[in-house]
This record gives structure tokens, C-alpha cells and sequence, in this order.
């Protein structure tokens, strides 16, 4: 951890909110892109942040330096959002079996959510995003950690509390079914 | 020349993958390949393989086209991933996360101190109600102890008199003034009545405490005859106890089977047998199907017919090493003796020579219990101890039934190889039938054609016999 995180964090904890005031403007944006494939929605991307940041605030005194304080404030944030998608996905599957018919998540209408990217706008761009949408809130994790964030496996099993093994057994598995649900998705296209 | 070392195409039916890959199986590209390989390609692309591993993939990619095609579509899924774009935040979460700590006045710590207590939360109830009970059972224990500790005698003696039954005064002549002569009379008359066998403890004497001792007598009463022992009440300081009573001797008896050649052990046997009307005998052996030969011999030497239950006969066909069981009725123990040394001396003869084969040793013997009857009648389908109706006429046969029925019976089963009677060797009627079951309280066979040839040809069990469950105890 930096010494001036160290700093900070010695700060907030003699009650100067200004100085994890610091400490959100240093992380909140490294944080959004995280979560925001994570959850694949703005809104819900910025709530999941704010209370991350507040669940931080609260645990602060419980927070050892042992970590880097970004890793440990991810690791609050994806709990957040993973618990978050789980809600999501629970409701989902009520609203299918409702309506008899096969959903899949939509994609957010909001424009916020839909940044004018030309790979976004791509065919191949939507599809990776419809097909990580339909991952396992567990297994769009460890892909967007792995291949978004480039964190390492040791890293990643410190973040989501798990041992490393299960870290490499649930990337296989999340790339072979990105791979399946994206050959699927071509034969279909 | 070299062949390859390494068979990297597989089919779908050699994945090992768990559960979750079963999206894999159907189709694709991935599923042409082994879990194992597809694990290193995964890693590869991740980045986490060592040297070795690296290796051994660059082989894998050398060999097999599949694998080339695989990872080049892994890596390409990565490639897009992270080359998705990062979305811009699209506002400052800095004021709104300082103000939401304003307003909700948090502060550092406190979500640990919420979570200790919502962690002990459920203590707060659990602790009321636990209070409650203590106290509760607090109050019982008090109110039975005093009520205990002041409870006069006099009052005792009251509640005593309005109990059904002798009267104190009959209990107590003495203190109600009555002669000695009187006295004596009316002790006499009430140890006649039933009730009277109750002692009580005396309205004027503190009450004593009485030890039931064996032989029935009172060591502070040595002028009164002794007291049956039976539904005696013990008595102490100030509770009455429930009355004590005498419980049979259901302890089993371990007998070495030679050793009943041996008269005085023979004698003993024969007497712990006509302790009761039923026994459970409990004959431990190395192989149930040579253990049951030997009984088989036995049976044919002493004239005991010998009624094989189906499940029974397969299992013996097959010399499977399973326990069986032999039920017979009616038999004195002098009889049942002489088939246990009937069948040790089958035995010795059978293991002349081959002390590797000795099939019986010792015995163990215990009365038959409510339990062993269960047992026995999960086995028969019936209670056998319910008496047998007696619906056979004069000749043996049962008026209910048709002569023809009965016959077509028997033709059949001896047509099919069932319900094997075996005759003595002398062609003498046997003397005893006995059923042979397979000894499978889980899958048992009641109700089978054997079992009702055997139950339907009972008679009534003659004074001082007895009936045996010998359980062969021979199972691998």
C-alpha cells in the first residue's frame, strides 16, 4: 500500500472525510469500468461504487494495509455487484418462467450506459457483451479481473476470497462457455 | 521410426469435465478436446502456465490442429474483452458519497460494531427466553420443595385415608388404640388384602427408611412374619419410590456345542431350556451354506423334515456364504439337544481330517424376547406365537379347504422343485418339520408357498415343549 493511501486511510479514521473524499476521487473511476462490465448498467454501475465506498468507509478500521487498498476496496465493490446480479438474475428467471418465453438481460437503454465507442458499436463488440451478460455472475468476474483489469490469478483469489485453484477452474470454464455461447450466437447470426 | 507421443483429438465420451461444462458437449470445438488440454489452453491465455506447461502446449499446438484453432478463438474472445471500452464515469461520485456519510452520520467502525450486532442479535430473544425458563423451573423446584419439606404427617395420613383401600386403622392398629391381641388380628387380615401390601410411613413415628432386601424381611419389625417381596413399595425418608419387582433372567448362555456330549453340560443345557417356552439359538460359523449341509445331515439322522423356503434353496444352490435360519416347533428340549450334537458331530465327521472346515463351535443361547418375535414374524409374515385355530378335522385335513385344491398344491410344488421336504433316510414319516429360511430381515420372502405349507401343517404345541429360532450365522 502507498504511504499516502496509508496517510489517508490515518486520516479518515481521526475523522477527516475529506481525506477519503481524496481517496474516492483516486479509485472511483478505475472502479466504475470494473463494475460496469460487471453489472452491464450505468446506473446500477454507479450504485454498486457509492455504496462500495461507503461499505469502506464504515470497515475502514478493519483494514490492515496487508492488501493494497484498491484490491481491497474491489473486493467490497465486487461483492457488491455480484451480489446485485444474482438479485438481477433471481428475477429474471421469474419473469421468464411468467411469461413462458426464453429472455435474455436487455441491454440498458439509457445512453449514459452506451458510450459511442465504435467496437461497441460493432457486431462483434454486442455480441462478446450479450454473451458476458448471460454469464454466471461468478465466471463474468474472474473474466472481466483477468482480461480487463490484467490481474493476476493470487491477486484475483485475494479480491474474491477463494483459493487459486478455484480461480483457474472457473476462468476454464467461463472461456469455454464464452466460446460456446459465442458460437452460438454466430450460427444464429 | 517415432511414433507420437501425445493423442490429443478425443471424443466427447472420454470428457471428464464436471457438470458445469456440459454446455461443451454437444458441439464445438472445444468439446474435441480433452478437459486437460483445454485447461492448459485456458491458462495459456491467461498467462499462468510455467515453462514446463508452456511447453508442453507449444507440443500440443504442434500436433493438433484443434487445439491450434481453439486457442486462437480464446485468445481472440481476450483480445475483444480488452479491447472493450472503458465507459467514462459519468459523474463525480465525491460529493454524493461524502454527503450520503454526512447525512447518514457514519463513521469509521461502524459497520463492524452493526455487524457484531446483528451477529447477536439473536441472542437478545434467545437469552429471554432462556431467563424465562430458568426462572420458571426455579419457581417449580421451590414450590415442590416446600410443599414436600411441610406436608405433616397428619395430613399425609389423611390423604392416606381417602385413597381407596384398607383403612389407616387397619395399617396402624396400634396408634389408634386397638389390644394387642385385636392387633395382631388385624395385621393378620390386612396382610391378607392385597393393598395392605403397601407399607405407609406411621402418623405419629417419623417415617424410617425401609430397604427391600431379598429374602422379603423388615430388620425393625422381627417379631412380624416376613412380607412377600413382590410389589413391595421401598420407601425413603420422604418420597415413595415406584415398588420394586422381580425381572427374569434374560441373560444369553454361550455353551460350546461338543461340550454337550458331556452330561453334566448336557443336564445344565437341557434345564436353561425348560426355563422358557421359546429361545433364540445363535450358532456362529465360518460358511452359512457348509454350516447349513451339516444341519442338513443332522435333520436327515434324527428325522426332522426339513421345509426349504425358495429364496432359501437358490442360495444354497449357489453356496453363497450367507446366513440362514431353522425354525422348529414343538420340540422338547431333549430333542433340540440332540440336534445340536447331531449337528456337531456332522460337522467333526465333514472336517475329519480338515480342521479348516469346522463349521460349528459354540452357541449362543437366549430366551426368545419381543424382539426375537418380531423378528420372527417379519420373517413368517405371522406371529407364530398366536395360538393355531384348530380348523383340521379329526384326519388332519382342513374342512375350509377342497381336497383338490390341497393336491393341486402339493403336485405343483413338487413339479417345480419347490417346498423340499427332505424324508428321512428310513423313509419314516419325520417326526418334526422345520422351516428353513434365508436369514434377510431386509428383503424377507413371508407369505412364500413354504412358509404357508409349513404354518398350514402346525399343530398344537404339547406341554413342555418349546420353539427354536437357530440362526446359522455364516454370512462373508
Amino acid at each position: 500500500m502507498s504511504a499516502d493511501d496509508q496517510r489517508l486511510i490515518a486520516e479518515c479514521l481521526q475523522g477527516d472525510t475529506a481525506a477519503f473524499g481524496v481517496l474516492v476521487r483516486r479509485y472511483q473511476e478505475r472502479l466504475y469500468h470494473s463494475v460496469y462490465r460487471l453489472v452491464e448498467n450505468a446506473e446500477d454501475a454507479q450504485d454498486v461504487v457509492q455504496e462500495a465506498f461507503l461499505n469502506a468507509y464504515q470497515s475502514l478500521d478493519g483494514f490492515k494495509g496487508d492488501a493494497l487498498f484498491f484490491t481491497w476496496l474491489y473486493r467490497i465493490a465486487v461483492n457488491t455487484a455480484i451480489s446485485l446480479k444474482r438479485k438481477h438474475r433471481a428475477m429474471a428467471r421469474l419473469e421468464t418462467r411468467k411469461n413462458g418465453e426464453h429472455t435474455i438481460e436487455p441491454p440498458d437503454p439509457s445512453a449514459s450506459s452506451r458510450p459511442e465507442y465504435a467496437l461497441e458499436q460493432s457486431e462483434q463488440g454486442t455480441r462478446i457483451r450479450q454473451a458476458l451478460s448471460r454469464l454466471s455472475p461468478e465466471h463474468r468476474a474472474v473474466l472481466v479481473m483477468k482480461d480487463m483489469e490484467g490481474q493476476k490469478y493470487e491477486t484475483m483469489a485475494e479480491i474474491l476470497q477463494v483459493p487459486i485453484g478455484t480461480i483457474r477452474s472457473r476462468l476454464h470454464r467461463a472461456r469455454l462457455e464464452l466460446r460456446e455461447l459465442l458460437e452460438q450466437s454466430e450460427q444464429e447470426g | 521410426m517415432r511414433r507420437p507421443r501425445a493423442v490429443v483429438i478425443c471424443y466427447p465420451s472420454r470428457d471428464r469435465q464436471g457438470a458445469g461444462a456440459s454446455l461443451f458437449r454437444a458441439k464445438g470445438l472445444a468439446s474435441m478436446l480433452v478437459d486437460r488440454y483445454r485447461q492448459l489452453l485456458t491458462a495459456y491465455v491467461d498467462g499462468e502456465l510455467s515453462s514446463r506447461q508452456r511447453r508442453h502446449v507449444a507440443r500440443l499446438l504442434h500436433r493438433s490442429p484443434e487445439a491450434r484453432q481453439l486457442l486462437r478463438q480464446l485468445q481472440a474472445d481476450s483480445h475483444v474483452l480488452r479491447q472493450l471500452p472503458r465507459p467514462p464515469l459519468p459523474s463525480d461520485l465525491t460529493s454524493p458519497v461524502l454527503r450520503s456519510i454526512a447525512e447518514r452520520r457514519l463513521a469509521p467502525g461502524q459497520r463492524r460494531l452493526a455487524q457484531t450486532a446483528a451477529a447477536t442479535a439473536w441472542m437478545g430473544p434467545l437469552a429471554s427466553w432462556a431467563t424465562a425458563a430458568a426462572v420458571l423451573f426455579l419457581l417449580g423446584v421451590a414450590s415442590y420443595l416446600y410443599f414436600a419439606a411441610s406436608l405433616e404427617p397428619e395430613v399425609k395420613t389423611e390423604m392416606a385415608q381417602q385413597q381407596p383401600g384398607p383403612s389407616v386403622a387397619d395399617l396402624h392398629p396400634k396408634e389408634q388404640g386397638t389390644t394387642p391381641a385385636k392387633d395382631d388380628k388385624t395385621q393378620m387380615a390386612s396382610r391378607d388384602q392385597p393393598a395392605a401390601k403397601i407399607d405407609r410411613p406411621s402418623a405419629v413415628n417419623p417415617p424410617k427408611v425401609v430397604t427391600h432386601r431379598g429374602d422379603g424381611s423388615k430388620p425393625n419389625a422381627p417379631d412380624k412374619p416376613p412380607s412377600p417381596p413382590k410389589d413391595e413399595t421401598a420407601l425413603t425418608d420422604r418420597l415413595e419410590m415406584f415398588p420394586l419387582k422381580r425381572v427374569p433372567d434374560l441373560l444369553p448362555v454361550v455353551v460350546k456345542v461338543s461340550d454337550l456330549d458331556g452330561e453334566s453340560v448336557r443336564q445344565q443345557f437341557i434345564a436353561e431350556l425348560g426355563k422358557d417356552s421359546g429361545f433364540r439359538l445363535e450358532l456362529p460359523c465360518t460358511n452359512g451354506a457348509k454350516a447349513f449341509d451339516r444341519v442338513q445331515k443332522a435333520a436327515r439322522t434324527l428325522h426332522i423334515g426339513l421345509i426349504i423356503d425358495k429364496q432359501a434353496q437358490e442360495r444354497i444352490k449357489l453356496k453363497w456364504r450367507v446366513n440362514y435360519v431353522l425354525y422348529v416347533e414343538d420340540v422338547t428340549p431333549e430333542e433340540l439337544t440332540r440336534l445340536l450334537r447331531q449337528i456337531a458331530a456332522e460337522d467333526r465327521k465333514s472336517a475329519a481330517g480338515k480342521p479348516a472346515e469346522a463349521q460349528i463351535d459354540r452357541l449362543v443361547l437366549a430366551r426368545m424376547t419381543a424382539r426375537h418375535r418380531k423378528e420372527l414374524s417379519v420373517l413368517l409374515g405371522v406371529d407364530p406365537a398366536i395360538p393355531i385355530p384348530s380348523a383340521a378335522g379329526p384326519l388332519g385335513a382342513d374342512p375350509r379347504k377342497s381336497l383338490a385344491d390341497a393336491t393341486a398344491r402339493q403336485v405343483g410344488q413338487a413339479l417345480s422343485g419347490q417346498g423340499v421336504t427332505l424324508r428321512p433316510e428310513s423313509g419314516k414319516p419325520p417326526e418334526h418339520i422345520a422351516l428353513v429360511l434365508a436369514y434377510n430381515l431386509v428383503r424377507p420372502s413371508p407369505g412364500s408357498d413354504e412358509i404357508k405349507h409349513f404354518l398350514e401343517g402346525r399343530k398344537p404345541v404339547r406341554a413342555g415343549t418349546l420353539r427354536a429360532l437357530l440362526v446359522l450365522r455364516g454370512g462373508g
